[in-house]
């Protein structure tokens, strides 16, 4: 805008704001320090995602399970910690377990490789209990 | 690709309209440069905008025209990073209204993060101005091409792209992608 027209408009005062910019920056700072009480929650239960995944790779199945285990308390409905931790179980060498593995895909849908990757290790007898999703 | 006007995606993403222009007055504020009209939010083209006075110092220009989207793209960073877990490695069956909403006001913040063109022209004009040549003004230049360029990319939704990216930025800084 030209100098000189703005020359003629006062200036607002500094550091004044109406009062519901002043509450929309509460609320933005509201939710940046709720994201931030949330974040070490979820960051400890994705890390334990990923270590428990690279457990479960390495053959250590009782170690996955109980990481597993620690996400399912914190996040219950991690689909990915479900998942995982049926894998482990059907795996490990404990077969006394394995209702309980199948216990936690109740009410999972899982897609084509998903599916594939959890027959390698699921008991024969369980996979009649899992019917086909038409999309 | 499909088209959505403007005015609607600024009435979706109100928020990071006005984060960007409180972010450009308080800034403003600091730098003890005179404001004269502040619009934080309507419906039209431009959705906000902060008609300021004369900038006496090139520190003040460069926080007006580039500290909205410095803030913008940290708030986008932080708000959002918590509810990235349970949507891509967690899996969450139950997304939480809570962190929709987290999401929703991020990346409102996100996409509004780029300095209009007249926020990158005011800064390069102060370092004419200020009789800078050499690195200052070419850099000066080069970001104003920059954020030109990415303003002009909006039509394919690149705003959306960059909050998108600045979303994913922590979760990938921690390993996790």
């Amino acid at each position: 805008m030209d100098e000189q027209i703005l020359e003629n408009i006062p200036a607002l005062p500094p550091h004044q704001y109406p009062l519901w910019v002043k509450l929309f920056g509460v609320g933005v700072i509201i939710a940046t320090i709720y994201s931030l009480m949330l974040l070490p929650e979820y960051l400890v239960a994705a890390k334990k995602m990923r270590a428990a995944q690279v457990a479960y790779q390495s053959g250590n199945y009782d170690e996955a399970i109980q990481l597993y285990r620690y996400i399912l308390e914190t996040i219950p409905t991690s689909k990915a910690a479900r998942i995982g931790a049926a894998e482990a179980i059907f795996s490990n060498s404990d077969k006394s377990d394995d209702e309980i593995g199948l216990t936690l895909l109740q009410g999972v849908t899982l897609d084509k490789d998903t599916w594939a990757r959890i027959t390698r290790v699921m008991p024969v007898e369980y996979q009649q209990y899992f019917n086909d999703v038409k999309k | 690709m499909f088209f959505i006007p403007g005015w609607l995606i600024a009435i979706l993403t109100f928020p990071g309209v006005i984060a960007h222009e409180i972010g450009h007055r308080l800034f403003a504020d600091w730098a003890k440069v005179p404001v004269y009209k502040v619009c934080y939010f309507r419906v039209g083209n431009p959705a906000g905008y902060v008609i300021h006075g004369p900038v006496n110092s090139l520190k003040s220009s460069f926080l007006i025209s580039v500290g909205p989207f410095i803030v913008n793209t940290l708030l986008c960073a932080v708000i959002t990073f918590p509810a990235v877990f349970p949507l891509y490695i967690l899996e969450a069956e139950q997304y939480s209204w809570v962190f929709i909403l987290l999401i929703w006001v991020g990346f409102s913040i996100g996409m509004h993060a780029f300095p209009s063109n007249e926020d990158m022209e005011n800064l390069v004009n102060n370092v004419k101005s200020a009789k800078q040549s050499g690195p200052l003004l070419l850099a000066a230049t080069f970001f104003a091409g920059l954020f030109r360029l990415a303003n002009a990319l909006r039509v394919i939704w690149f705003d959306a792209i960059y909050a998108f990216g600045v979303t994913m930025l922590l979760p990938w800084l921690f390993g996790f992608f």
